[in-house]
């Protein structure tokens, strides 16, 4: 059971913002693409710089948070942007071992300016999933007593628990706070048995978008409807990067990461470039929306696994991958270029044997066969027999629709007619 | 959405330079003197491929086979800059056949703008200063001397599709960025 003091003040004044929690040894960083106002952390790692965690690039109808800075053992917020991000949420806790000890999770933060600053209200909101209605949710800061959540809503299991502003008055910007959070029954132990899902804090006037001035931002992470997710430069160590919140554009690139998944998610295009360390890639429970998904992997390093990966996507562009070993295109895709870029592309997969198109590939437009080439080149496991099969999987190509087989093994021996026949440019020497 | 979709150059090999993949504004042309001027074993591929029938290798689009860098760091940008309007109307009818005129004025006036890769705006390579761009219609030569390469005649549709004038309007208004870029130009 951690050790949870229970008489230190923790409101206004009585708060001494210089005097920094005993900081406990981190590790591992999580980040889960959000809804479209904001970012999730949820654990942390030691020594950990982002920089660039841009949720949104783009749009500036969209908070974003542009680096999120572990230093010294403590979460730092660095909102940037025009309005500045508002939200801070921490979720998935349950799988962040080294923060979530004993049934608590605690972390420390350094908020970027004052709770709640001038103007502001601020509060936080904890979501803990329980078919309890005694469990509450309870926080504390720098070891100070449990601020009971009050309860704001309930359904499908998860309860939202609300800590209102004036709890909150005590936190002063650049400081280090110890926040601990743990959902309990009566007696305000934490419980194992139950599952704090996510917490979050508004640095800004509560259900406020000052971008739009609209009410009731949705920031559920379990129902997102996000859109952009954009990380780059990490270390994650062991920890899984889970995309799982619903953004439909994730890039991942210059990072070492063992574990990626997604899960029920309406991904529309990922993209992770130059992944050393990766051991799996999980796909399983995902979805995809419509046509045009598109699944870009280059310079993936490391014994990774696909799971759930087949079928799953209608436009590739993969290369340089060596324990891939077998590819499948997602039945009724539609094999079309990528906006600006040239269609389907799997290349330079030394050990790839087999690349099937499954079910029916809708053929790309007639208009515009030269942006939609299936481009197979520089696979020397690819063999005769392998061409031939994904020819006979291809349904009638629009005239002139590019199959581009170029230094494969099977380029040599494989059957260009199949594909010919079928109103294809077979490419092969 | 297709502020998230980078844009593409061909690299001038032997040149510190690249051109902006502008799509409707010559890219056939451009890819096939690279791919002649530079590609070789690419030529030979292309000569030697295996075609279905009713189709040849002056119907090829060679664009997918072109190599292509996302950032053009380090590079003076070359981009053939063609007018607006025209350059709309070739869209047009580049994609006529699944894609109305009705969907495209409404994506234009989404505020997402048209997603589809031939009515991007050409303007959108202007990002770092280091660009020049070129009018297809009268400095063609001046861009051929740049880059080095020798352009074959562009293809050019026919039965083009007509605006009324209220719909140039929408199209002037917009490009209205491209239409002050292909003006006054930037050599």
């Amino acid at each position: 059971m951690p050790d949870l003091p229970q008489t230190i003040p923790i409101s206004g004044e009585n708060v001494d913002p210089q005097i920094p929690a005993v900081l406990p040894p981190l590790d591992g960083l999580r980040f889960i693409p959000t809804p479209s106002n904001g970012g999730q952390l949820s654990s942390v790692a030691n020594e950990l710089e982002f920089n660039e965690l841009t949720i949104d690039p783009i749009s500036d109808r969209i908070i974003r948070v542009e680096s999120l800075n572990v230093s010294e053992g403590a979460i730092r917020i660095i909102p940037r942007g025009n309005p500045p991000s508002n939200y801070v949420i921490v979720s998935n806790l349950k799988e962040s071992e080294a923060l979530h000890k004993e049934g608590v999770f605690d972390a420390n933060f350094i908020f970027p300016r004052n709770l709640p600053s001038p103007g502001t209200v601020g509060r936080m909101i904890i979501l803990f999933k329980s078919n309890e209605p005694s469990t509450k949710a309870f926080l504390s800061i720098n070891g100070g007593a449990p601020i009971e959540a009050s309860y704001i809503n309930q359904g499908e299991g998860i309860v939202g628990g609300n800590i209102v502003a004036q709890h909150l008055s005590g936190i002063y910007a650049n400081a280090v706070y110890n926040i601990r959070v743990w959902v309990s029954d009566d007696t305000g132990e934490p419980s194992l048995a139950e599952e704090v899902v996510s917490f979050r804090f508004d640095l800004s006037p509560a259900g406020i978008d000052h971008t739009d001035g609209k009410t009731s931002i949705e920031m559920n992470p379990i129902n997102s409807e996000g859109q952009f997710f954009d990380l780059a430069g990490v270390d994650l160590g062991d920890s899984l990067l889970d995309l799982s919140g619903g953004s439909q554009f994730c890039t991942v690139r210059n990072s070492k990461i063992s574990r990626i998944s997604i899960r029920d998610s309406s991904i529309r295009r990922l993209s992770l470039t130059n992944i050393t360390g990766l051991k799996s890639l999980d796909f399983t429970g995902s979805s995809v929306v419509g046509s045009g998904s598109v699944l870009e992997l280059k310079d993936i390093q490391g014994p990774v696994t696909f799971y759930g990966i087949n079928g799953l996507f209608s436009s590739i562009r993969i290369s340089n991958i060596e324990s891939l070993t077998s590819f499948e295109l997602k039945e009724n895709s539609r094999s079309e270029g990528t906006a600006n870029e040239s269609g389907n592309l799997l290349s330079d997969c030394p050990n790839l044997k087999s690349v099937r198109a499954v079910g029916h590939i809708i053929a790309p437009h007639e208009s515009n066969p030269a942006y939609s080439p299936f481009t197979l080149t520089d696979n020397p496991s690819l063999d005769g027999d392998a061409l031939d099969q994904f020819y006979e999987d291809l349904s009638d190509g629009a005239s002139g629709t590019v199959i581009d087989v170029r230094r494969t093994l099977g380029a040599a021996n494989h059957n260009p007619t199949i594909a010919t026949n079928k109103g294809y440019v077979v490419i092969d020497s | 959405m297709s502020s998230l979709i980078h844009n593409l150059y061909f690299p001038i090999p032997e040149a510190n330079k690249c051109i902006a993949l502008n799509y409707k504004s010559g890219t056939t042309s451009i890819a096939r003197a690279l791919i002649a001027q530079f590609y070789l074993d690419t030529a030979k591929s292309i000569e030697n491929a295996h075609y279905p029938e009713g189709f040849d290798r002056t119907k090829f689009k060679p664009q997918g086979l072109v190599p292509h860098i996302n950032d053009p760091e380090g590079l003076e940008v070359l981009l053939l800059c063609r007018n607006p309007l025209d350059r709309f109307i070739s869209a047009m009818k580049e994609t006529e056949s699944f894609l109305s005129k009705d969907e495209i004025f409404k994506q234009m006036s989404s505020g997402e703008g048209i997603k589809n890769l031939h009515f991007f705006k050409q303007s959108r390579f202007m990002v770092t200063g280091n660009e020049r761009a070129f009018r297809l219609e009268d400095q063609l030569e001046v861009f051929e001397q740049e880059s080095g390469l020798k352009l074959e005649k562009f293809n050019s549709h026919k039965d083009k599709p007509s605006l009324t004038k209220s719909e140039e309007k929408l199209v002037r208004d917009y490009y209205k960025e491209d239409f002050k870029l292909w003006e006054n130009g930037n050599i």
